[in-house]
This record gives C-alpha cells, sequence and structure tokens, in this order.
C-alpha cells in the first residue's frame, strides 16, 4: 500500500542500526535520514543514543538543530530532541537567542512556546517573561500564543488562586489592549478567562461598569494602529465580544444572585435582579443575531439557556 | 476554456483522487516515510466516506492491503522490549526478525510501533472488511501500560519521553476498537485531559498550552470513549463556546488564525460530540470548503493550493456531518462511517457466539 520512494541512506542506516554501530559515520547517516524524512523517530532516537555513547560536544548538536529549526520548525521530534540536549547540557544558554529566530519566522509556533514554557520550569526563568510577552504584544497584540503564554506565566500554571493586586493588575491590562484593538478575540478571552477563574462579585460588578462607561467616550478607534493590527478595528460597541462580555456579565448575575445582593447591600429583591438580567441577555443577544449572523443559531441558544437555569 | 464552476461537491473525482493517492503518492510525501499507515488511512477512509471502497478496489487489493497492514505488527516475536508491540507506520526500519533466535541475535533494538500507526492501522483493518483475528491483542495492551506516563498522558513509543494528547486520544480508540481498557487508567487519563483545558475553554495538547481545535477533538473524543464526556469536562459551556467561536466561514484551530478545511473537522466534529452541530452557519462552511475543492480531485488546506490526503479525508467527513447526500454517516469520536463500523461490531459479535 502506497509506495513510497525509498531512498540509498534509508538502506545504509537500517545496516548501521542492524549492527548497532555508533560511530561519526553513523551519526551522519542520522542527520542525512532526518534530513529525508523529519519525523523519523527511529533515527531521531538513534542519533541521540550515539551522541551519548561518543559524548559528543553537544553545543555542536545545538548548532546542528538551530539549523534544521529553520527549515523543519514544526518537526516534533525536532524539540523533543533538543530537550534531551539541554537537559543532558544541565544549561539553558543561548535559548531564548534561539527561539527569538524561530518566533521571527513564526510568532505562533506551538511548538516553540511549549519548548519556552518547559524552559521557565525547568531553569526556574520565570523573570523578565512578562517583560517579553508585552515586547511581542506590542508588534501584534492578535498573537494568541503570546496570551496564552501570559496566563501561563501569571498563573504559575496553577487554576487555584492569584492574588488580588495580580488579578486587578492583569484585569487593567487586557482592558488596554481590548481598547487598542476592540474586535481582538485573544485580549477579550483573556479577560474573561481571568474573571472566570479567579474573579469575586465584586470584580465582575466592576466589569460591568467598566464596560458601560467606556460607551461613554466610544470615540477610541484606534486609527493610529492600522497598519499594527493588519485589519481595520471595530470601535468597542461595534465589537461582537462587547456585547458578549456584557451576555456573560447579567448570566453570571443570575447564576449568583445571593453573592451579587450581597454586595448591592440588600438594594434589590431575587426575582427583580434575575429579571433584569434575563432581559438583558435576551436584549443582547437579539442584538448579537445581528451583527454576527454566522453565530446567529449560538446567540439564540444562549438566551434559550436561560430558561432551563 | 472556461473551468467548471466550483458549487458542487465532485464526488467522482474525489474517488479517482483516493485512488491515484492509493497507489502512487506523489513524491513530495517521501517526507512522510514513517506514517504511511496513517496516508493509508486517509486514502481508504476517504473512498469509505464516498461509499466507493468496493467499487474502487478489488477483492485481490483488499486482501494485498490488509496483508501490508498485518506486515507492519510488531510482537513479542520481534522485540522484548516493552511498549513496542503494536503496528510501525510502514518497512522502513527494513525487514523484521524473522524469529525469536533472529531477534536476539540481531544488535537493533529501536524496532518499534507507534501508537498513532497502531490506531491507524487497526481503522485501515476495519474499513478494509478484516475482523482484526491477527492482532496480537495483548501484546498491544501491554503497550498501552507501559507507554503511559504518571501525569496521565500517553507517549507513542518507548523511545521519547514527550507525552501528549494526540497520543491519548490513540490510546483511547485503540481501547475502544480492541474492546479492552485495561491498558489504560482511565481516572489518570481523564485528569490529564482537564489539565490541558485552557482559560478559553479550548483544550491544548499539553498542560498550560494554547487551545488547538485538534486537541480540542482529541480531548473531547477521548472522554466520549471512556463514557465520561459530562463529568469529565471542566466547563462543557466554555468549550462549545469556543468551538462555536472557531468559525468565520470556515473553522480555524485557534484564535487568530485563518481558516482551514480540516478543521470543519476537528472544531465540527467536537461541537457534533456536544450536541451542537446545530449551532454552526452550514451555509458559510459549505461555501469555504467549495473554495478549497481542487477541480482534479481532493481538497486543499486553504484556497488555491494543493490537496493532499488529509485535507481531502477532512473535507469530505465535514460534508458527512452536514448530511450530504451521497456521503456516508461518520461516528465523530472514532472517525470512521457508521457503516463500517457496523459491519465490523457484528463480525466481533458473530466470534464471540
Amino acid at each position: 500500500m502506497l509506495p513510497i520512494i525509498d531512498a540509498e541512506a534509508m538502506g545504509y542506516f537500517r545496516a548501521i542500526m542492524r549492527s548497532n554501530e555508533k560511530s561519526a559515520r553513523a551519526l551522519e547517516l542520522t542527520e542525512e535520514i532526518i534530513w529525508l524524512n523529519p519525523g523519523h523517530y527511529t533515527a531521531w532516537a538513534y542519533r541521540l543514543d550515539i551522541l551519548k555513547a561518543l559524548k559528543l560536544d553537544l553545543h555542536q548538536e545545538l548548532e546542528f538543530l538551530n539549523e534544521f529549526a529553520l527549515c523543519n520548525p514544526k518537526t516534533y521530534q525536532l524539540w523533543h530532541h533538543r530537550r534531551e540536549i539541554i537537559t543532558l547540557l544541565g544549561d539553558p544558554q543561548g535559548e531564548f537567542e534561539f527561539l527569538e529566530s524561530v518566533f521571527k519566522e513564526d510568532g505562533k509556533n506551538f511548538h516553540a512556546w511549549a519548548y519556552r514554557q518547559w524552559l521557565l520550569v525547568a531553569f526556574d526563568l520565570w523573570n523578565g517573561e512578562l517583560e517579553f510577552i508585552e515586547k511581542i504584544l506590542e508588534v501584534d497584540v492578535r498573537n494568541n500564543s503570546v496570551w496564552n503564554q501570559r496566563f501561563f506565566v501569571v498563573t504559575r500554571a496553577s487554576t487555584i488562586a492569584l492574588d488580588q493586586p495580580t488579578l486587578a493588575r492583569e484585569l487593567e491590562f487586557a482592558w488596554s489592549k481590548i481598547l487598542l484593538a476592540p474586535g481582538n478575540e485573544s485580549s477579550w478571552v483573556y479577560y474573561r478567562g481571568l474573571l472566570e477563574q479567579f474573579g469575586t462579585t465584586d470584580e465582575w460588578l466592576a466589569v460591568e461598569a467598566q464596560l458601560k462607561n467606556a460607551t461613554k467616550e466610544d470615540n477610541i478607534t484606534p486609527e493610529d494602529n492600522g497598519e499594527l493590527l493588519k485589519e481595520p478595528q471595530p470601535s468597542l460597541t461595534g465589537s461582537r465580544f462587547y456585547w458578549e462580555m456584557l451576555v456573560d456579565v447579567h448570566t453570571y448575575k443570575i447564576q449568583h444572585t445571593d453573592k451579587v445582593i450581597a454586595v448591592l447591600n440588600g438594594t434589590i429583591t431575587t426575582p427583580d435582579l434575575t429579571k433584569q438580567s434575563r432581559d438583558e441577555v435576551q436584549r443582547l443577544c437579539a442584538h448579537l443575531e445581528e451583527l454576527d449572523p454566522v453565530r446567529k443559531a449560538y446567540w439564540t441558544y444562549r438566551t434559550d439557556q436561560l430558561s432551563v437555569t | 476554456m472556461a473551468l467548471p464552476t466550483n458549487d458542487a461537491l465532485l464526488v467522482a473525482k474525489h474517488e479517482s483522487y483516493f485512488k491515484r493517492c492509493l497507489s502512487l503518492l506523489p513524491g513530495a510525501f517521501q517526507r512522510e516515510d514513517t506514517s504511511r499507515m496513517t496516508l493509508g488511512f486517509f486514502c481508504l477512509a476517504g473512498l469509505d466516506i464516498l461509499g466507493a471502497l468496493n467499487s474502487a478496489i478489488s477483492e485481490a487489493e483488499r486482501q494485498e492491503y490488509i496483508d501490508w497492514v498485518y506486515a507492519q505488527q510488531i510482537t513479542p516475536e520481534h522485540t522484548t522490549m516493552p511498549g513496542c508491540c503494536g503496528f510501525q507506520g510502514g518497512p522502513f526500519t527494513g525487514p523484521l526478525p524473522s524469529s525469536p533466535q533472529d531477534r536476539d541475535q540481531r544488535g537493533d533494538t529501536l524496532i518499534t510501533a507507534s501508537l498513532p500507526s497502531t490506531y491507524s492501522a487497526l481503522a485501515c483493518l476495519i474499513i478494509l472488511g478484516d475482523d482484526l483475528s491477527r492482532v496480537n491483542r495483548p501484546a498491544i495492551i501491554a503497550s498501552l501500560k507501559a507507554l503511559q506516563t504518571k501525569e496521565g498522558g500517553f507517549r507513542s513509543h518507548p523511545f521519547t519521553n514527550e507525552a501528549d494528547l494526540r497520543i491519548l486520544y490513540c490510546a483511547c480508540v485503540i481501547s475502544h476498537l480492541l474492546q479492552d481498557w485495561s491498558g489504560v487508567d482511565q481516572p489518570g487519563a481523564v485528569r490529564y485531559i482537564q489539565h490541558c483545558q485552557g482559560y478559553d475553554g479550548g483544550i491544548g495538547l499539553g498542560p498550560g498550552q494554547e487551545s488547538h481545535g485538534g486537541t480540542t477533538y482529541c480531548g473531547v473524543a477521548s472522554l466520549k470513549l471512556m463514557g465520561c464526556l459530562d463529568k469529565g469536562l471542566v466547563n462543557k459551556a466554555a468549550t462549545m463556546r469556543w468551538c462555536v467561536h472557531r468559525q468565520q466561514q470556515g473553522f480555524h484551530g485557534r484564535i487568530n488564525k485563518d481558516d482551514d478545511t480540516c478543521y470543519s473537522f476537528w472544531v465540527g466534529a467536537t461541537l457534533s460530540m456536544l450536541d451542537s452541530y446545530h449551532l454552526i452557519d452550514i451555509h458559510a462552511q459549505r461555501h469555504f470548503l467549495l473554495s478549497t475543492q481542487r477541480f482534479i480531485g481532493g481538497f486543499a488546506k486553504y484556497p488555491g493550493e494543493y490537496p493532499d490526503p488529509y485535507h481531502a479525508y477532512f473535507g469530505l467527513t465535514a460534508f458527512s456531518m452536514m448530511n450530504e447526500s451521497g456521503i456516508q454517516e461518520i461516528i465523530p469520536e472514532l472517525n470512521l462511517t457508521k457503516t463500517s463500523y457496523a459491519k465490523f461490531f457484528q463480525r466481533s459479535m458473530g466470534d464471540s457466539s
């Protein structure tokens, strides 16, 4: 089935594997194979064995990997292999520079981001990471891989708790990026993600106020950033994400009436709060059906969900 | 001469496309020598979803393919290393040891199957109408045990330390098709999937990683196969929302990326498992997919690019989920047609009675 042209190199490689030869020429042969077929996991594994057995200079191996990564940046095995080499070296020096060269070609390479996360954890390199992230977001605020990295760094991959000052700082940061590009899903999703995982009722209500106040001065059309953002941006109220966030705020209120009433010092009754919020969700979803026709059925669904909860 | 307008699914063209790929892949695919099994799966599954398997390949070819798949099986006859049994992606490591004596004499220690190839092999055999009677089940189950990590994820083969969600999905399909889950620590697998769910509701390749359409599918399908989709998902509403937001016209795999044919399967099938396929805009998706369909048959990743078997197959699965007439219905979590799966199920019931 599926005959694929075999290479002469493949024949030599099999012979060398059979005799279990660990030599310089065997190493060279694995290189040949990997260039022909970057996903050849056996060749990668054999290469690592040879490097270990002959105690070869691993810095030289990194140079080979740098070159290889330029041509085959999305090969899983390449990144696995690199981890092994850096682990053997016990020293991540130069790795961030290498990653910069990869990100220059593709800022969303998820192998590279996963590798970076591993470096942060394995060598405790958290310092300076937020500055690095901000630097990239200044160039491309729509790069979702960077937003994910920010969440990873801020929460230290923990979902348990986030201290209040950090949460406030992050909500503020996301909000500033939302104002810069209201049509950017990444910053909205980050904003909501923080709220859903760590936000208290106070924060949810503060968000509602922030959203409503912002429309009063909704002339923040990001005309200066046209080139930076690569596509024309809607105004805040022209963005579907703005209205969606309001739907979420009201859904939160319906699901947490007791907490909301406590914060409001009992100035509203449960039935009133529920009715108000339901009406709002209905109105907002109707607007979204117009604004975001591809998801029309979804917005109808969100309205229908209210009668279920 | 005017080119034909691209407003219909070119069923006959797709059939001949898969036939062509099956008999001789374009040279560019030499890079895929280790994953021939998976490429074979896309071609056979493509013919199957078109309902064209029997007309496209002869009985002799069918038998030949089955034998080729079995020839890639690695058993304890070939290796004593834990985790190596199953199927390899093709004969790229050369002839396997002919006997245990030959095995012990030979110096090569890197002979191994991989879980993605094992999954593809079982799927190919089922599509080809085989009853899996020549599969060494205990050896595969033992491999699964050896390849699950303490975090609950799975490695592809024993010569790597890397585990991820794609491989966990392969382990789940293998267990389902062999009707034996004893090789999988299910609570561990569920925990691993939960750690992969991101703050946006989607699921990443590993804990902390960016949500991605392919891995969201792997997570949700694995939970479904383990029978704990409702309890296993950290936040089902958030996952559904994340999926629904991946539609521009067609679907894309990550936030702020371009639409790509294959995500009409990965994200669409996920929504289908979450009973929410009706929430997508069928017309917009159809329009996008017809723009990636090629006149010579097949689908490309993006409009204007060359087709490949992977995108050709996933393009068709989207038409299947949209109930296109003439296209077979699929089981989203297994990525197999209902017809092939039902026949397989009948065959395996027949065995046990």
